[in-house]
Order: structure tokens, then sequence, then C-alpha cells
């Protein structure tokens, strides 16, 4: 837990980030050593390009997304991360909570595209093209997102599971029935 | 008209154009637990595949919201069930930042020493599952028999031979053992030679070095590119390792090294993992050099209620950066914490890393990245 | 001296079908490799050297479901995996039993209250024993497997049949043609 390990100290950086990323960042707080940029949805991709492709800053490893249920609002948080200084980056994103959208960084960076699935299974964030934004941990015909703060999917009684409740086995994407072949 | 026009004249099927599609998983004996794999096959070879999770999908996200922060700690180890005390460690990191809590030194070292033996029962297991995918039986004994050894060490120190539940905000749960370090020396006297035995059982087998040798090739801006950490990535060159570029804990009394690969391919992933317990056995035994008298830990309240504010907190876990996301509304359960899992970004690179390989390479590449699903799912 | 060497001519043993069926049956399990969570790792760790499984003649894990006689489900079940878990055991032939093994296959263990996680196999498929432990140590699976042992060997094949044949399903087992008479 040693800020200053790394090349370049969280004021450095923060500094660095006002200048390259100008109006974009609407805020800029050092947060537990952690630069922490705040940025609307529509400017995100532009945020995001800016900070991997920045020599000082090459975040060129993003750690997760993560999506978090503020009750009255909602937030995306990227994690990103340089190999070349250790001040990890968070770009924070407050969504409307009635109507979670944000641009995908799928085309940025590669590994987003899973995490983003994930934020989508459990909050309900729509993703706008990404490339396939469907469930990734629950079942595919799951009625809720189950992190929302009204979702209350506990599990009461025992006695209250059923079989009938739960999904028979599908076809596979792809796979044809056998008796559809002539 | 030949029998070939017959087959693939016009109008007829076509036999190459067809693919199959192979359900592989989720109860297969290589993927590792409850991994799924929709494979799409052009005869042997694999056209595309496609990853499909949640098969142990727990809710372990949801479930933190509903319990108290050290009735949590009792489920963590669940997470990562063979590295238990990483996601422990992560996780009272975490709680001891918000709170701002100072641990007693020799807490630390205890924790260093738990946590580099559990990385060397991981790595075991990761390398024999690795090998009875690539059909050899015997490294697997092999390991489990050596693993055996170290989890009597674990279970003399935490009472529990895999969930250990033993890392408390503010310390560890009790001291060690008396007769742990004369124990612990022993196994780290002998552990070498055995690391050596596994060596020259895999490391130099021919069959072994076809299959794995430019298989399943990562170059470093990819595994940057897709998030992987830990061996996965150093094995690609990714010079990257959390105890030392952080120096979290007391990891930067130590002297150690971070072995890296070269080409990225399974082999090099393989003998990242052998060189990483090597090292890990170096650490243990410094440990046991440094280790100080004096409390192992604080007595705090077991109803924990960190101040408001969210953080970010990660360890260096035998598959890589295991972090915990930690949002605190100053209540006694946490508002929102989420578990990054280092698998879940190598799992995500599967369907780029094995497509166009045939089936029985997709299964060596498949077990090279030490998958994991109980942290995948979660 | 063994006891075959006692026998210098061609000889014959009485016994009844039923123990001899079952002195074959509970000597010869073989195992489903049906590892889902922790619990699998103790349960490899049980056919491992250190304790070996293989002693009570239950050390033959097969990855088919069509040529196991014994489930041995290792782990939490979630609502994703219990459709495949029938669909798994209608798969293995009779005579045929399920061995619950740890807390969450038992009852849903310390994630009994979780949106995704059933509340215990015996929900969805007839149980035979229960192990408790979260999870088992291997001495625990094994005394588990004797004790499953020594249920099959005071089953009875004979009984079984004659209860089937004059019960109230005997028409149906019989399959005797126009033996509905509604």
């Amino acid at each position: 837990m040693t800020p200053d390990s790394g090349k370049l100290t969280s004021q450095q950086a923060l500094e660095h980030a006002r200048d390259l990323l100008g109006k974009i960042a609407r805020d800029l707080t050092i947060s537990d050593w952690h630069l922490v940029i705040d940025v609307r949805g529509d400017d995100l991709p532009e945020a995001a390009l800016r900070l991997r492709d920045d020599e000082k800053l090459s975040c060129k490893y993003i750690i997760s997304i993560i999506g978090v249920d503020y009750v009255d609002w909602m937030e995306t948080l990227y994690l990103l991360r340089s190999l070349d200084h250790s001040v990890p980056i968070r770009l924070r994103v407050r969504l409307d909570r009635e109507k979670p959208e944000v641009p995908s960084v799928t085309y940025i960076w590669s590994g987003a595209n899973w995490h983003e699935r994930e934020a989508y299974d459990f909050f309900g964030i729509r993703f706008l093209g990404h490339p396939d934004l469907r469930r990734i941990l629950t079942r595919e015909d799951y009625d809720t997102h189950p992190m929302k703060k009204d979702a209350w999917p506990h599990r009461v009684r025992r006695t209250e599971w059923r079989w009938e409740n739960i999904e028979k086995p599908r076809r596979l994407p792809g796979e044809t029935d056998r008796r559809d072949r002539s | 008209m030949s029998v070939t026009d017959e087959l693939t004249g016009p109008g007829k099927p076509s036999f190459h154009l067809e693919e199959m599609v192979l359900n592989m998983g989720p109860q297969h004996p290589s993927t590792h637990g409850v991994l799924r794999l929709v494979l799409h096959l052009d005869g042997e070879l694999a056209v595309s595949v496609e990853p499909v999770l949640g098969y142990l999908h727990r809710g372990f996200e949801k479930l933190a919201e509903n319990r108290t922060y050290l009735q949590y700690l009792a489920m963590l180890s669940r997470l990562d069930y063979l590295s238990g005390s990483f996601m422990e460690w992560s996780y009272v990191r975490s709680i001891e930042a918000l709170m701002n809590i100072e641990v007693p030194k020799r807490a630390e070292y205890i924790r260093v020493i738990v946590s580099e033996l559990n990385r060397i029962i991981s790595h075991e297991v990761a390398i024999g599952d690795f090998m009875l995918n690539l059909g050899a039986v015997t490294p697997f004994f092999w390991v489990f028999r050596d693993r055996e050894d170290v989890m009597d060490l674990l279970e003399m120190v935490t009472g529990q031979r895999m969930m250990y539940n033993y890392m408390r905000v503010g310390g560890v749960r009790w001291d060690l053992p008396e007769d742990f370090e004369a124990g612990c020396r022993k196994f780290l006297k002998e552990y070498p030679a055995k690391i050596d035995d596994y060596e020259q059982l895999i490391t130099d087998n021919e069959i072994f070095i076809s299959r794995t040798l430019g298989m399943g090739i990562i170059k470093p801006y990819e595994a940057l590119d897709y998030g992987l950490s830990g061996p996965n990535a150093r094995a690609s060159g990714v010079d990257w390792d959390l105890r030392r570029e952080v120096g979290y804990s007391v990891y930067p009394e130590f002297d150690f090294k971070v072995p890296l690969g070269q080409h990225g391919d399974c082999f090099d992933r393989y003998k990242c993992r052998i060189e990483e317990m090597r090292e890990s056995v170096k650490i243990v035994e410094q440990a046991l050099d440094a280790i100080c008298d004096g409390p192992v830990n604080l007595k705090l309240p077991p109803m924990l209620r960190p101040p408001a504010g969210d953080i970010y907190r990660a360890v260096e876990s035998p598959r890589g950066e295991y972090g915990v996301y930690l949002v605190s509304n100053g209540g006694l359960r946490p508002w929102r914490l989420k578990l990054r899992d280092p698998t879940f970004s190598a799992i995500s690179m599967i369907p780029k890393l094995t497509a166009g390989n045939k089936i029985a390479d997709l299964v060596a590449i498949v077990g090279s990245l030490d998958l994991l699903m109980g942290g995948v799912d979660r | 001296m063994s006891l075959i060497e006692k026998f210098e001519h061609p000889n014959i043993l009485t016994t009844t079908t039923d123990r001899l069926f079952n002195w074959a049956r509970s000597n010869s399990l073989w195992p489903f490799t049906y590892g889902l969570a922790c619990c699998a790792i103790e349960m490899m760790a049980s056919t491992m050297p250190r304790h070996d499984m293989a002693r009570f003649g239950m050390e033959v894990f097969r990855a088919s479901p069509r040529q196991a006689d014994v489930m041995i489900v290792s782990g939490t079940v979630t609502d994703k995996m219990a459709p495949i878990m029938r669909h798994l055991h209608h798969q293995m032939s009779e005579p045929r039993w399920v061995v619950a093994m740890g807390a969450c296959a038992i009852s849903g263990g310390m994630f009994w209250d979780s949106y995704n996680v059933v509340q215990g196999v015996d929900l969805l498929i007839p149980v035979d024993v229960y192990i408790p432990g979260c999870p088992p140590r291997p001495e625990a699976l094994i005394y588990g497997m004797q004790q499953l042992q020594q249920k099959i060997r005071q089953d009875t094949q004979v009984g079984k049949a004659k209860k089937l044949a004059t019960g109230p399903l005997a028409d149906y087992v019989r399959m005797k043609p126009g033996s509905d008479k509604s």
C-alpha cells in the first residue's frame, strides 16, 4: 500500500489528465491514491480513447467494469490501469436510473465485452453498440436484474421451491432438431 | 454420375460445408468444473467456440448485501476454492483501508506465509489438471500426493483443509501453532526436490513439448487488451506483479523474482507456474526468518461499521489480480461488493484463442489457462 | 489359505439372489464425475494416494452417466444447472444411487437464500446418502460411501419386484394388453 511506488504520483496523473481531457472531464478527484474522473455518458468513448492512447497515462489494461445502484441514480465505473505507472484510474459515469444507457467501449478494450454483459445482466444497463448484449451469468429467461436494489430475488423457504419454475433444457444455438433434417 | 456427384451435386447438401455443433460441458472432466463450451466443428477443427457461463452462479455479490461484514468473510473462500486465502485477503484489505486500520506486523507475516503456501497448492492443481487434459495421469496423482503435505500445514494453522476463514479485519484469527515452524521448514526443505521431480516428469517430455510449444499464443498487447493478469499474462512477457509493483503488505521486504515467459504459449504458462512455486518457497522461507513477535489481531467489535466511501483493493492471487471494490454507506452491511476475478477475463479470451484449432489442442489451451469456475460465476 | 482353495472338487455354493447381486453391486460402485464446486476437489482428493478410495472398490470414476452407478453431487446446484442434473440422472441406468455431498447439495448450505441456488438436490432427484460438511473431508466421503454400501447390501430385488407386481402400479409394470380396464 505504498502510493509512491509508481513512477507517476496521483497528483501528477491528475494534472496530466486535466490537460489531456479538457472539458470532457467534469470533475477530477483523488480518492485513496486512485484518480477518479467523472465524465458524461456521451463523452465516455472519447475520454476512454484518449486515456488509452496517451503516452503518459497509457491505460491499456482494463481491470473491470462495475455497476453500482445508488437508488436515486446508477453508476458505471471503468477501472483502468497502466503498467508504466501504478495509479489506477476510475472513469465514472452517472446514469439515469429509469433508462440506464451508456455507449459501449468494447471496441476500445476487447476485455470490456464480458464485463459489460455482466453489468447488463446484474443491473440492466444497456451498452449501446455492444456486439452481443445478452445475459451471461443468470438464466436466459430470468425476469429481473438481481443486483438492483428494488429487486428482492432472495429465496424465502425451501418448500416454496418448485421444479416447474425452472426452465427446461433448451436447444443449443445453431442446433437443429434431428427431426427437421429430412 | 459418380457417387460424389450424387452426394454433392446441385440441390444436395454439401458435406464439407455442414458445421457440427458439439456441446462440451457443463459436465465434462476437462473443462475444469462447470464451464460449457459450444463448439462449431468442421470435422476436427473448431470453427468457433462460445463459452457459456453461469452454471455455478451463486449470487455472491447480492448475498453480500444481506450479510454483515464479518459474516460474509466465511463465504469468500468458497469463491475461488483452490486459493481461498487470497479472496479473504483482498476483502479484509479493502475494509482495513476504509477504516484506516494498521495491521500488526506479525499478522502480515502470517498472512504472507499462509497465502504463499496456498499459492503452491493452487499451482499444483493447475499443473495436475493441465496434464490430465493432455492425457497424462501420473502428474495428477503426484501433485495431489504432495498437496496433502501443504494441506496438513494449513490445517494446523487454520483448522480447515480448504476453506480457511482465517483472516480477520485487523489481523488473523489466531497465532501460529507451536510446531508449525518446524513442520513448515521441513516441508520447505523437501519441496524443491519434488518440483524437480515434476520437471523431470513433465518439462522434458517429448509429447508434452510437441503438444504445448507454440500452441495458444497470446501476444503481450492481446493479454493487456483482454485484461489478463497473473501467470497467464506473465507468460506473454507482461512484466507485472502486484506484489512487486504495488508492494502491499510486507512483500517489499522479500527478495523474489517474477518469472516471465517469452512466447506466451501453453508451455510458457506451465513453466511460469513451476517457477512461481519455487519463488513461493523462497518467500515463505524469508517470512519464517523475518517473522517478529507481537499481537496477531486487533480487538475490534464484531459489528464493523466502516465509514461511507468506496475503495478498490487487489492482491496477486495464483490466477492474477484478484480485486474487491467495496461501497459502504456507513451501515452494517456492504452497499455494493464487486468481486473482480482474473479468470473471468481469461475465459473471455477463449473464443479468440481457440478458434481454428483442433479439439485436442483446444483442450490443451483451456487447461493451460488454469480456469476455476467458482470465481468466474460467483 | 483362502476360501477358494478349500474346494477340491467343482462345488456348489448356495445363497440368495439378493445377496449375490447386492454383494456384487456394493463392491464395485462406479461413481460419476459430477464435480460442481469446492466439494469436487475433496472428491478428487479422496481418490488420490493419501485417502485411497480404491481400497473399498469405488474408485473407477466415469465421465459418462451411462457407465456410472452412483452420482456424487459435489457442490452447489444452481437453477441453471438443475435441468442438466436431472437430465444426467435420467441418463444413468438402473440401479442408480445419489449421494449428496456437502451442505450445498443437502440444503443450499450458506447460499440458502440466494436467488439462483437450489435448496437441496432432494428437491430434484431422490437422494440415498447425505454427507454433511463444507466441504466434507475425504474421510467423511469414504464413510458416506460405505454407508451407501451398507444400504445396497440390505436392498432386496425380489421384494421390490414382488411389490411392483402386486402394488398399485402392477398393471403398468406387467404391460398386459388390455389391462387398463377403464
